[in-house]
């Protein structure tokens, strides 16, 4: 490694502090040297612009770190955007990285399971002129990243491995939010509370951290009150519409006609989402009112939205004895919704999933649509999806419903990429590897990376939502209305054992509803019942404490719009 | 200075000995210890995972456990796991649990099968005479076969889209040329009656071309001679069909039935690429539902393990009668080729041979 990569780290505190650099005579030369050569030039091809204090910043950003600043990208406009000083969850964890490195002298590589589709915000260079993310790391620290891509479905399969065989091949491991709880009993998760309270990191931070504080830190990255994995991903489900067909003067005269009250923004309730879905549900022009999914492993989520909303602040899934909520007036009047909701959904709803979904959003064939939020990201200005309609689409929190005279509105995340620290590994290099997920996950980096086109890991806090370049991939409105939705969002059932089994079974318990094997009460009975055997199975007392813990992953009620 | 050369006798060269350990022993005693080693590997490969899921299938270990599996002794729950799929009658008529993806896998081993035969075999009854382009059509027909399972899976899971080309093409059919119908919307994949038979639709046209080939090569290799006299006796082709070629037929039918029945019993890339064991449980086999407790939804390696063998305890009880016949035909076949006295024949040549052998 280059000694003069490490030069931040190797000067004083006091003039990193100052953001003071050592200029040698060599340097002032054949800085002097190249700037007049390029006055010269510029000057000759009558092209030189006005010297502004922007366009200094500009031209420091793309050569150095900015004054006070310990690390961070360069070689790009608003580089410094993403530059961190010494008192930063980022500086925190590259002086960790630094001296567990003995400042590069002793270089690491660690090993990073991550999904195919993901890695790209890590090796792919972002935005001209910038280093990759795992490029930069290793050119600040002396860490190397050898990264191993995988499939989401395969992933889980080899997570399973690792955990069987205890192979610790691995240092980091992909994981999702309703791993938590298996993958820490089953022992294959570091356990990083020590780690966090030692480096602390920007979770929480009003300005760096996740949108919603403390509360979106216990539904993203703990279980059972302790922090387990890191989150770098918001898999927030967002609604989207087409404003094109709300604001057209016919439609909302024909809509006041047929329900009696106006046809204005984003319904608010799930009410008026029911009238305004079964309004735009027009087969004949190839127009769905609602194309939420409704297929196996995804669909359960627009249950859910429904479900949580049935109470204020929240309708849980448990109580905090482990005893199943879903077997009530609330549970069944999510399913029966749900099921109704089929009716405004396009055909094969059942078996269709994300790609056709995305396809038939940037076909303008659905009016509305409850998606990732990347869906502002990916559909608009994509030849292969969009079709003329990107340009309409904007992005809503779901509807919800009034309790006790109290507007409640729910969205509810899942999936969501994780990384974690890999327990059986070798311990000696389980800081190193937290160190990497604190670093690349706090807000100064993650914002950089989240701009980044080249994968999915989706933007979940106020300094990505407030970024230019995130914003210029999200959309502005996706952004904003992100504030709004990561605060107000509900987990899905997760920080606990088995909560992938409890969803399998509310997943085909749902199934079997809208195919109408089964009416709604009997679907929400034999969940309830599918969830007691696993709660016995796993043991309610432990259980019980994990719900407990989880109650802090809840929104208590934010404003919105 | 030169050194005279001694000249000694040559010394008697000592006879070859066995090494000292085999002094003794007999050639079968020592044929015995050289594939020992052998056989050991061979019932490590084979018996060692089976006792793995047989020690499993007592205990209600899963990986999130927290301890490895060689200490699932700790969650010792005895028969419970064979207990708990062997009761699960209950949630038979709501489409769930074991014996109910059992049957599934039944219907689709039995209607797969069944057609797969039939078609296979008309097929290669078309196939048995020469005609022009008849080796561009069999590699043509043996295409399906060579397909990645997934990517079948795939073909037909937009085939089967409710507004896909299946549909389509029905309603060109039907509502264009015949005007019996409006647009058919069949909903493959999302109902749960029809969303099963999709799934076998998918595995006949992979393998229909598996069963062709094994049924052709019998037709192939039927004598001529016998089909030129049935011939020359006036035998219609009905008649030859069924008092010749299916009885000559016969023992190579029975293993084309069998290899298809285990083959399709452990279907799985088709029901859950096209439906994921959906909608609800409907298309749930005995694969799709290891895989959902094991791996999809829930890591329960005890169960999965239990499930596993009372599977293989369920087919081999199926298997085993299954096979009898295969070797009836064999036994009649020598009989007809050789004569009433074919087993005293065989005997013969047998014992000829190892008289050659020990000359």
């Amino acid at each position: 490694m280059d000694k003069q990569d490490l030069e931040p780290e190797q000067s004083s505190p006091e003039e990193a502090a100052a953001g003071e650099k050592v200029l040698s005579r060599s340097t002032l030369l054949k800085t002097a040297g190249a700037t007049g050569a390029g006055l010269l030039i510029g000057g000759m091809a009558g092209k030189a612009k006005a010297w502004t204090p922007a366009s200094y910043n500009r031209a420091l950003a793309k050569n150095r770190l900015a004054k006070g600043m310990v690390g961070g990208p360069t070689g790009f406009p608003g580089a410094q955007r993403y530059q961190y000083g010494p008192n930063t969850a980022a500086g925190r964890a590259i002086a960790g990285l630094r001296r567990l490195t003995n400042n590069g002298k002793k270089p690491l590589t660690l090993s990073w399971r991550i999904w195919n589709g993901a890695v790209g915000q890590l090796n792919v260079p972002f935005p001209k002129g910038a280093p990759a993310v795992s490029a930069l790391l290793e050119k600040e620290a002396g860490v190397k990243i050898k990264f191993i891509q995988d499939t989401p479905d395969n992933n889980e399969q080899k997570n399973l491995q690792t955990l069987s065989t205890r192979d610790g091949s691995v240092h980091i491991l992909q994981t999702q939010i309703t791993d938590n709880g298996d993958y820490a009993e089953g022992k294959m998760l570091r356990n990083l509370d020590e780690f966090v309270a030692k480096y602390k990191p920007d979770w929480a931070d009003p300005k760096w951290g996740y949108a919603g504080g403390a509360t979106t830190v216990a539904l993203m990255n703990k279980y059972n009150g302790s922090v387990y994995s890191v989150s770098f991903d918001g898999d927030y489900q967002v609604w989207v519409y087409r404003i094109d067909l709300f604001d057209n003067s016919q439609n909302q005269k024909d809509f006041k006609a047929k329900y009696g009250y106006d046809l204005t923004d984003f319904p608010k309730t799930w009410k008026e989402h029911d009238d305004v879905a079964e309004f735009f549900t027009r087969p004949d022009k190839q127009l769905y009112g609602s194309g939420d999914l409704k297929n196996p492993y995804w669909g359960y989520v627009n249950w859910m939205m429904r479900y949580v909303t049935a109470a204020a602040p929240n309708q849980h899934y448990f109580d905090t004895n482990a005893k199943p909520l879903i077997n009530s007036a609330a549970g069944i009047r999510a399913t029966q919704e749900h099921v109704r909701s089929l009716a405004w959904t396009y055909p094969d709803a059942l078996s269709k999933s994300w790609p056709e979904q995305y396809a038939a959003m940037g076909a303008g064939q659905l009016a509305m649509a409850s998606m990732f939020s990347n869906c502002t990201k990916f559909i608009p200005g994509n030849p292969s999806l969009d079709k003329g309609f990107g340009k309409y689409l904007r992005t809503a929190l779901a509807p919800g419903r009034m309790v006790g005279g109290k507007l409640v509105r729910r969205s509810v995340i899942y999936f969501n990429a994780q990384f974690a620290v890999n327990a059986f590994s070798n311990s000696k290099l389980h800081e190193a590897a937290y160190l990497v997920l604190q670093w690349a996950g706090s807000g100064h980096i993650f914002t950089w990376m989240a701009g980044n086109p080249a994968g999915y890991f989706d933007p979940h806090g106020n300094a990505q939502f407030n970024d230019p370049l995130v914003r210029a991939s999200y959309k502005p409105f996706g952004c904003d209305e992100l504030k709004i939705i990561v605060p107000n969002t509900a987990p899905p059932i997760a920080g606990m054992r088995g909560a992938n089994d409890y969803t399998a079974s509310l997943d085909t318990n749902l199934q079997k509803a809208l195919t109408k094997q089964i009416t709604p009460a009997q679907a929400m009975a034999n969940t309830a019942a599918a969830w007691e055997k696993t709660t016995n199975r796993y043991g309610r007392a432990k259980q019980a404490r994990a719900i407990q813990a989880g109650l802090a992953a809840w929104p208590t009620g934010y404003k919105y719009g | 200075m030169a050194v005279p050369a001694i000249e000694t006798e040559p010394r008697p060269r000592r006879p070859l000995k066995w090494p000292a350990g085999f002094g003794g022993r007999s050639e079968k005693t020592i044929a015995q210890l050289l594939v020992t080693p052998g056989q050991l590997l061979m019932l490590l490969i084979v018996a060692f995972p089976a006792g793995v899921a047989v020690y499993l299938a007592f205990t209600g270990y899963q990986p999130t456990s927290g301890y490895e599996w060689f200490d699932a002794y700790k969650d010792w729950t005895w028969f419970s796991n064979y207990w708990e799929a062997l009761r699960s009658w209950g949630a038979f008529w709501t489409g769930g649990g074991f014996w109910m993806a059992m049957f599934r896998t039944a219907v689709v081993t039995v209607l797969g099968v069944s057609v797969e035969l039939a078609l296979g075999f008309a097929l290669a009854l078309l196939f048995v005479k020469s005609f022009r382009g008849r080796s561009l059509l069999t590699v043509v027909f043996l295409l399906p076969m060579m397909v990645v399972p997934a990517v079948t899976g795939f073909i037909f899971y937009m085939l089967f889209q409710t507004q896909g080309p299946v549909n389509g093409a029905l309603t060109v059919l039907f509502h264009d040329w015949l005007h019996l119908t409006g647009h058919i919307q069949v909903p493959w994949l999302s109902d749960p009656n029809i969303a099963l038979f999709s799934v076998i639709l998918a595995d006949i046209w992979q393998w229909t071309p598996l069963m062709f080939l094994i049924l052709l090569s019998g037709l192939v290799a039927l004598p001529e001679d016998q089909m030129n006299a049935a011939r020359i006796l006036g035998a219609r082709p009905w008649h030859q069909f069924r008092y010749l070629i299916l009885p000559m037929l016969w023992p190579i039918i029975l293993i084309a039935v069998i290899i298809r029945s285990i083959e399709i019993f452990k279907i799985f890339d088709s029901a859950w690429l096209l439906t994921s064991g959906g909608p609800g449980d409907a298309t749930t086999t005995i694969s799709v539902y290891l895989y959902r407790e094991t791996i999809a939804n829930a890591t329960r390696w005890g169960y999965g393990s239990a499930v596993a063998i009372l599977v293989l305890v369920i087919v081999s009880l199926i298997a085993i009668p299954a096979i009898r016949p295969i070797e009836a035909a064999q036994e009649e076949t020598i009989e007809e080729l050789v004569g009433g006295e074919g087993a005293e024949v065989v005997v013969d040549v047998e014992r000829a041979v190892e008289a050659e052998a020990r000359v």
